[in-house]
This record gives C-alpha cells, sequence and structure tokens, in this order.
C-alpha cells in the first residue's frame, strides 16, 4: 500500500494545479483531483493485476469518463472541465521524454520501445473516452426520439 | 423579426461560438450550441461548419434571407470557467430568448470575467511541476528544483506571449529555455536529476485535451478537426521533448 502513497497523492496536487492552469474554479478543481486521485489508485491496481498497459490505461479512461459524464451532469458543467484534467496522471509525459531522449542518445531500440508504448497509452485513453462517449450519444439519441420524436441537437 | 435584428443576433450567436472556440470548447459543442440558439431565435435553418481555428454559419430567416459569416479563431487560451460560462448563457438564451442588446451585453461579461492573477498562476505552474516530479518518483530534492522550473516555465510563457511566434517554435523555445534552467541549476549544485525534474514539466507543458479529444473528434465524424488537433499536439509534444534533450545535450 505504501507504495501507492506518493503517486496516488501527488497525483491530487499535480491534478488541483492542472485544472487551475485551465482555469478551473477551485470546487471544481478539488473534484477533479479527487477523483483524478481514485482513478489513479484503479489504475495502479488494473496494472498490478493485468500487467498491460493498454488495458489498465482502457479501463481507467472508462471509469473517469464515466465519472466525468455524471459528475458534469451533476454540476451542470462541461464534461471537458472535468475530463481533461481528471486524466492528467495519465498523459504519458514520461514515454515522451525517454523516447526523444533514447533517440538523441543512440539507443533507437530502446525509444522504439518507448514509442510503442506511447502509442498504446494515447490509443487506450482515446478508446476508453470514445467508447463510453458513444453509448451515451445512443443512449441520448434514444431518449430524445423518444421525448420528443426527434433528436434535439445538430447532429 | 426584421433583416436588420436577424442579422444583429447572427452576429451574436457566432461572436458565442467563436468565444466557445478561442476558450477550449469541442468543435460539436459550438456546432450544437449555434445550432440550439439559433432554432430558439426562430430562424428557419442554421447551417454551420467548425474546424479547430475556424467557423462558418450561414442562417436562414423566416422570410427567406439567408445570410453567412466565417470567423478566424487564431488564437486559443483555455479557459473552463468561460467555456461554462458561454454553456450557462447558451442554455439560458435557449430556453428565453432575449433581444440581441442584452446578448451582446451577457457576451461581454463573460470576455471580462477574471482569471487567476499572474502570482496565483506561477503558484499554480511551481505546483503542478512539483508534484509531477514526485509523481514520477523523484526526491524533494527534485521536486523544489521541478518548482522553480515550473516558475521559469510560467516566466518563459509569458515572454513568449510577447513574441507571438508559431505554437511549434514557442513550444520548443519555452522547453529549451526551461531545461537550460535546470541544467543550471545542477551546475549549481542542487542535487537531484534533470530527467524526472524535466517529466514534471514536460506534464504541464504537453496538450493532454489535445492528445484525448482529436480521437474522440475523428469519431464524432469531425475528421479534419479530429486530425488537426492530434497533428498540433504531437507536433507540440515532440518540440516540448525537443526542446528540454537539447538544453541537456547542450549544457550537461
Amino acid at each position: 500500500m505504501e507504495t501507492y502513497m506518493i503517486p496516488v497523492v501527488t497525483a491530487f496536487f499535480g491534478t488541483l494545479g492542472f485544472s487551475a492552469y485551465y482555469n478551473v474554479g477551485l470546487r471544481i478543481a478539488a473534484v477533479n483531483a479527487a477523483c483524478s486521485m481514485a482513478g489513479y489508485f484503479a489504475y495502479m491496481m488494473l496494472y498490478a493485476r493485468s500487467g498491460s498497459i493498454f488495458m489498465s490505461n482502457l479501463l481507467t479512461a472508462v471509469i473517469i469518463t464515466v465519472a466525468s459524464e455524471l459528475l458534469a451532469r451533476r454540476f451542470r458543467v462541461p464534461t471537458t472541465m472535468l475530463l481533461v484534467p481528471m486524466l492528467f496522471p495519465e498523459i504519458p509525459g514520461s514515454s515522451l521524454y525517454n523516447m526523444v531522449w533514447s533517440l538523441f542518445v543512440g539507443e533507437t531500440r530502446l525509444s522504439l520501445i518507448y514509442g510503442i508504448e506511447l502509442v498504446k497509452i494515447i490509443a487506450a485513453l482515446n478508446l476508453g473516452i470514445v467508447l463510453v462517449t458513444a453509448l451515451i450519444k445512443i443512449w441520448t439519441n434514444i431518449r430524445d426520439r423518444m421525448r420528443w420524436g426527434r433528436y434535439e441537437g445538430y447532429r | 423579426m426584421n433583416g436588420t435584428e436577424a442579422h444583429h443576433i447572427g452576429n451574436c450567436i457566432i461572436t458565442l461560438g467563436e468565444d466557445l472556440l478561442r476558450y477550449g470548447g469541442e468543435v460539436s459543442r459550438v456546432e450544437d450550441t449555434v445550432y440550439r440558439l439559433g432554432m430558439a431565435y426562430g430562424f428557419r435553418s442554421v447551417d454551420c461548419l467548425t474546424i479547430m481555428n475556424c467557423i462558418i454559419i450561414s442562417f436562414t430567416c423566416s422570410d427567406g434571407e439567408t445570410f453567412t459569416q466565417m470567423r478566424r479563431v487564431l488564437e486559443i487560451r483555455k479557459d473552463m470557467e468561460k467555456v461554462r460560462a458561454c454553456n450557462g448563457l447558451s442554455r439560458e438564451l435557449c430556453a428565453e430568448p432575449r433581444e440581441a442588446e442584452i446578448f451582446e451585453q451577457r457576451l461581454e461579461e463573460i470576455s471580462r470575467q477574471q482569471s487567476y492573477l499572474a502570482w496565483q498562476m506561477c503558484l499554480i505552474y511551481m505546483l503542478t511541476s512539483a508534484s509531477m516530479t514526485l509523481f514520477f518518483g523523484g526526491s524533494l530534492w527534485d521536486a523544489a528544483a521541478s518548482g522553480a522550473a515550473g516558475a521559469a516555465l510560467y516566466l518563459s510563457g509569458r515572454f513568449m506571449d510577447l513574441a507571438r511566434m508559431q505554437n511549434f517554435v514557442t513550444s520548443y523555445i519555452e522547453a529549451f529555455m526551461v531545461g537550460s534552467a535546470i541544467c543550471l541549476m545542477l551546475a549549481l549544485g542542487l542535487p537531484g536529476h534533470y530527467d524526472l525534474i524535466s517529466m514534471g514539466n514536460i506534464m504541464l507543458m504537453i496538450s493532454g485535451s489535445g492528445l484525448m479529444t482529436s480521437v474522440r473528434d475523428m469519431i464524432n465524424n469531425d475528421l479534419l478537426s479530429g486530425m488537426m488537433g492530434l497533428v498540433s499536439a504531437l507536433m507540440g509534444a515532440a518540440a516540448i521533448a525537443l526542446g528540454f534533450v537539447s538544453a541537456a545535450l547542450l549544457f550537461m
């Protein structure tokens, strides 16, 4: 449990700062930070179980997207205001740095490994977000059709 | 609604769309907002095409007159509170459409909304960078150096705002300046790790929203915006990593 402590706590403060960087108000920033902390804890548990970077990032993205969609409705704010900061600790900044560094010091093979890791993480996060967003859009469209006989939005 | 009024309202609607895009709203949100507002104000049809930095809107009034406007958004400054305010205004006006003057006044109020002050923003950069360095396994010394580098990042950002250069060049120069500041701290004897300190700052600079929402845009049929967003985010990320690595190779 102790090994989880530092990343989880720093994920909280990192997300708090990142939310403020996007000019999110303090109340929502605190919600983002708490959810991001829980999300990163879930990521570490999932990674410890599966050992797969792709699966653990995918499931974390699904969990966080569901949380952000629900909380966006609760607080009446745009989902992006919650989703992007909540996924902040999952952004593959270290893979990016290591990939470019390895490339420059001549470790091409290592650079390729980090590059693949980077692509896997970005793909998993996007896939997780898309899965949940698509399901919500299907639900919204069906609800609108049942309520008004047509979809109310633009597309 | 007569022609002049329709033009006035159409102008306000496109300004709201422009503001949403400028403050970091998604393409689909901009199009949906414009469409819903247009319908609420009684236009017969509304067509809107939005890409990452441009909006084209065409309104057809009830008398059949059509007018089209295009707005180019050259500078995007993420400000989620303003996106929220624009969204709130749109909901309010869809429920109860108000006169164009009131619409304009509300838009003005949103654009005047205060963001964090400069010193608060500097502290936010320091907190985030230091936290992320600890997150990647850095020591307290690394976190302290990262916090100082975060302040350097904030200052270099302000400086680059004055220079007004292309995004790729701006990202590279900012990263190089921060990387050089870290090298200086380490050369002065601070016991830290260049890679961990850099990673803490990279996290703040990298366009997380670009990387995470561009594929979603593509799936939403906004292929052009999605591709532009992804390419822009990847180019930005490459520039940032190159800036840090080249500073290290040059000064260490």
